[in-house]
């Protein structure tokens, strides 16, 4: 499945980092980068939890 | 058929309770049971973009009606409840006793008013009518007198001064968010206000209001001081909204008291988020009002109603808590939970760190402008971390402002 970054709703708040760090890192200049922008089958629960934790929905999965 | 899962509180810990029991395989009806007239709407918002100005943003929504339609869970908007029969299992709402197979308490906490009657331009902000009104006031120009420099009264203020609206901040506390950030991030936030040029007074009570024709038109403190205003916001903290369940026999202790599986003095009750005081391992019971938690906790008390309900085991909430604040143009974030011994990484003038040590184990971090560093000591904490080991990480790197 493809993650899907809406930069509008972004605010760095990082919760998506701490759920699944080897997917979202926020940088020092704020902004969050998508470390890698595909899962597989196997890390679906774990970016669905990922996208429930953002506080301003700026996630959402593709596929 | 069994009888109905209900989730009492229709915000979002309720919200989460309704979505997780369905999704962990509920297959009766859920009903969501909420005082508001609104469809479940997020908060934090409510103190930030919601009062800038430019066009009036949408209500924070988060699922449409279809939506929970869809997901078959039912809607009692506007009806809030009057207590529980735990013997029976029934919720009551007015005129109305709703029977449950298992309840999920998530009726959330009540901004504090202050002593006295209601006057025109003087709210609590908590609410989407709340934040409505005072949106209206910072749109009239009002002279803007905030009383409480906590979180939500720092951001009113905030909001304030982002639309160059005069704005003077009232805490009668010598130290604002003493208890949330402990003596030593006291006066690093309180810094906050002046280096923006917001007059922040300590130490000094509000006695009183002057009114004319039922409207506030000047703030009295206790020191003798008049301030003149048409919004006056109170940001006095809020109190969990257990009243429904007085006398009901479930236990309350400034909220409802729950194991570290949510579960409440009741073995068919649990509760989630700014309600519920957790048993939280390693920490002993703390009611926490983070937006995290709400998500969290109601996504996990609804997970626990159902598998209890099938007979299995239910799991105890174990992730660190969280919180931000935007005042002013920067970032406060907090992870796990404050103690009185802490050691400042950078400097006042920001960026910092904030250690928080108990023994020998880091318990908590606060940050100014470092949303790339903060993160990390949330994963420090989850595994225990030393206090020496968060040390090292801080000071590892430069600290680099993202303000």
């Amino acid at each position: 499945m493809r993650i899907v970054l809406d930069e509008s709703r972004c605010s760095s708040l990082g919760m998506c980092e701490s759920v699944a760090p080897d997917f979202f890192e926020v940088g020092d200049d704020g902004a969050l980068t998508v470390l890698r922008p595909e899962g597989d089958e196997s890390q679906r629960a774990l970016l669905e939890e990922a996208v429930a934790a953002c506080p301003t929905a700026a996630l959402s999965l593709q596929g | 058929m069994s009888a109905p899962l209900v989730v009492v509180g229709a915000s979002l810990a309720g919200l989460r309770a309704a979505e997780s029991a369905r999704k962990t395989g509920w297959t009766g009806r859920i009903v969501l049971v909420g005082a508001e007239d609104h469809l479940p709407y997020d908060r934090p918002p409510l103190s930030k973009a919601f009062l800038s100005g430019g066009p009036e943003t949408a209500a924070p929504g988060y699922r449409t009606a279809a939506e929970l339609d869809e997901l078959g869970i039912e809607l009692r908007l506007g009806q809030p409840a009057s207590g529980i029969d735990l013997q029976a299992r029934e919720v009551l709402l007015d005129g109305e006793r709703l029977p449950y197979a298992a309840a999920v308490v998530a009726t959330g906490a009540a901004a504090r008013h202050l002593p006295g009657e209601a006057l025109g331009g003087l709210h609590v902000l908590r609410t989407l009518d709340d934040a409505r009104a005072v949106r209206a006031a910072l749109d009239r120009g009002a002279r803007t007198v905030v009383v409480g420099a906590g979180f939500i009264g720092s951001e009113v203020a905030s909001a304030a001064r982002e639309r160059g609206l005069p704005v003077i901040v009232v805490e009668a506390a010598p130290q604002p968010l003493v208890r949330a950030v402990g003596e030593q991030g006291a006066p690093l936030c309180a810094a906050l206000h002046a280096r923006a040029g917001v007059d922040l007074r300590c130490g000094v009570a509000v006695e009183g209001f002057e009114a004319d024709g039922g409207r506030v038109t000047a703030v009295l403190l206790a020191d003798g001081t008049r301030l003149p205003a048409e919004l006056v916001v109170v940001g006095a903290g809020a109190s969990p909204s257990t009243g429904w369940l007085e006398g009901s026999g479930l236990a309350l202790d400034d909220g409802v008291v729950c194991d570290a599986t949510l579960r409440t003095s009741d073995p068919h009750v649990w509760a989630a988020g700014d309600v519920a005081r957790v048993d939280l391992p390693g920490h002993g019971p703390v009611r926490l009002e983070h937006w995290t938690s709400a998500a969290e906790q109601g996504t996990l008390a609804g997970a626990n109603a159902v598998a209890a309900l099938a007979g299995q085991p239910a799991r105890a909430h174990a992730a660190v808590p969280y919180f931000w604040s935007d005042v002013y143009g920067s970032k406060l974030q907090m992870v796990g939970l404050p103690t009185t011994e802490s050691e400042l990484v950078g400097d006042e003038s920001g960026p910092w760190l904030l250690l928080y040590r108990r023994d020998d184990r880091l318990a908590g971090a606060l940050s100014l402008d470092l949303p790339g560093r903060i993160m990390k000591f949330r994963a420090l904490l989850a595994r225990g971390a030393s206090f020496d080991d968060a040390l090292a990480l801080a000071h590892s790197r430069p600290l680099v402002s993202a303000g």
